[in-house]
């Protein structure tokens, strides 16, 4: 039993070190509140109890702790088995003028922007990928991660 | 070229085994299944200056728990007549949600209703549809576990017996008796109530949350849910009403007749089956036993205006032959509307 609980701690750790770059893994869902004024509030919780039909907010964070700055950064992400990616809600979150976002359908071979990819339906014809079709996510980053600074990437996915 | 060829066709065909495979199982849930581990593992490539560097990772994950979500559906009512015996109510107790539950029955009486029946039960449908007698006769404890990926519902019966009529409780026509079945989520296997988890929660376990909608009888997410189902009475609506006239005396004749010994009364009686009955009444006999003090006219009845005779013979009326000393009339079957007037003549002793 005991060895069993360090494996899922070791599982469930977040930070993975590479030379210069540290990357965190987030996954959240919202909590929704009335507050003593009945307003609805929202607040994010680590995603453990979750059911099916939820969304988790997955956020990406990538810290430069290198000494100079981090160039052709790109994050990519699979969207996980048994989960869809929300349509529109990726968002490149320090400067999403220069964050670019494409997927894939084809389990990371290939990205594209959403509306170049295609997938070929079970009568056989090909249409146009929707969220559903997404195997892959990435964010290229056309900036420069400074030393010391974080760059968040996010996206949310709902759970069949 | 004929390698894309082949590979599209096997896509097809695959395509096709899945989309098979999906109607046998039409109902089934589409759900996450409780205790999946659901992992996200993103990487970055990145350069230091022009020179790529090894990419990093980072894994998360989260285990999918238990969304406990079911339905009591009631698919039908049941019409039936007073005293009658083992009258069945459909249910149906489906598994909605990503775990295999079992569930605790009850039948309850509702308050929103006339009458109640006697000796209400369930049973759990063992094999072809509708109600034979033959199913499992349900009294404490699992009914059964579904599984929302496999056999995700059950069909319940409320079964139970309609009071006869007459007495304070009469069922009358159009009258309903309602029975709410209710359904507690149990663990499966087990005859023990799923708790919701509260408070702190494990990335790595299984927690319980309740799903489920409201019922009838039951809030949403309490692992309870309910439904109605409704005996409605079609009955007949029989009446009967009764005058009497002094219609001569041996003094006044027919003028202002007086109820003296020796003065003849008629009696007026009126049967009717209400404009509204939902079912006819048959078999109908009206039997009027001459009052003491009172001697039969011979050769009086009448069946709306149609004279009748005194024996037992064709025509519907008899005196003094069927029941002693009383005047019958068989009425036979009387539809929603009938009215049938019968008359007959006394004299006082």
């Amino acid at each position: 039993m005991k060895k069993l609980f360090a494996l899922v701690v070791m599982s469930l750790s977040v930070f993975a070190n590479a030379a210069g770059l540290k990357l965190e893994n987030m996954a959240e869902v919202e909590v929704r509140e009335v507050n003593k004024d009945g307003k609805e509030i929202i607040t994010r919780i680590q995603a453990e109890k979750v059911v099916p039909g939820t969304q988790v907010i997955y956020t990406l964070s990538a810290k430069n702790e290198a000494d100079q700055p981090l160039n052709n950064v790109v994050i990519s992400d699979a969207i996980p088995q048994n989960m869809v990616y929300v349509n529109g809600s990726a968002l490149g979150l320090n400067n999403p003028a220069n964050t670019e976002i494409i997927f894939s359908v084809d389990g990371g071979n290939r990205y594209d922007k959403a509306t170049n990819l295609k997938v070929k339906g079970i009568d056989g014809k090909e249409r146009v990928a929707t969220a559903e079709d997404y195997t892959h996510i990435r964010f290229v980053l056309h900036y420069a991660i400074e030393v010391g600074a974080v760059s968040k990437v996010s996206f949310r996915a709902l759970l069949k | 070229m004929l390698k894309q060829t082949f590979n599209f066709v096997s896509r097809l065909l695959a395509a096709g085994v899945l989309v098979a495979a999906g109607q046998a199982v039409l109902a089934a849930s589409s759900e996450t299944a409780s205790g999946t581990t659901i992992s996200n593992t993103a990487t970055v490539s990145y350069s230091v200056g022009t020179v790529a560097q090894t990419p990093a990772t980072a894994t998360r994950e989260f285990v999918v728990d238990n969304k406990v979500d079911f339905t009591v559906a009631n698919t039908s009512g049941a019409t039936v007549v007073p005293n009658a015996a083992s009258q069945v109510l459909t249910f149906t107790v489906t598994n909605t949600g990503n775990t295999i539950q079992g569930y605790g029955l009850q039948a309850v009486a509702s308050t929103v209703d006339d009458f109640d029946a006697s000796n209400v039960r369930i049973y759990i449908e063992n094999g072809a549809a509708g109600f034979d007698g033959s199913e499992t006769l349900y009294t404490a404890g699992n009914a059964g576990d579904l599984d929302p990926y496999a056999t995700d519902s059950m069909t319940v019966y409320v079964v139970a017996e309609i009071p006869p009529n007459g007495g304070g409780t009469a069922p009358g026509d159009g009258s309903t008796a309602a029975y709410d079945l209710i359904a507690v989520t149990l663990d499966a296997g087990t005859a023990t109530a799923t708790v919701e988890t509260t408070g702190a929660d494990d990335a790595a376990t299984v927690d319980v949350v309740f799903a489920d909608g409201a019922g009838v009888a039951d809030a949403a997410r309490d692992g309870v849910h309910s439904a109605t189902g409704t005996y409605t009475v079609a009955s007949s609506a029989l009446s009967v009403s009764k005058t009497s006239d002094v219609i001569s005396d041996p003094f006044n004749g027919t003028t202002n007749p007086k109820a003296i010994p020796g003065a003849t009364v008629r009696y007026s009686v009126t049967v009717a089956n209400a404009a509204g009955a939902s079912a006819s009444a048959s078999s109908v006999v009206l039997v009027d036993a001459i009052p003491s003090n009172m001697t039969y006219v011979a050769g009086s009845i009448t069946l709306n205006a149609a004279t009748q005779t005194d024996a037992d013979d064709t025509d519907e009326s008899d005196y003094d032959v069927t029941n002693s000393g009383a005047v019958t009339v068989n009425l036979g079957t009387l539809t929603a509307g009938d009215t049938h007037t019968i008359t007959f003549d006394v004299t006082v002793d």
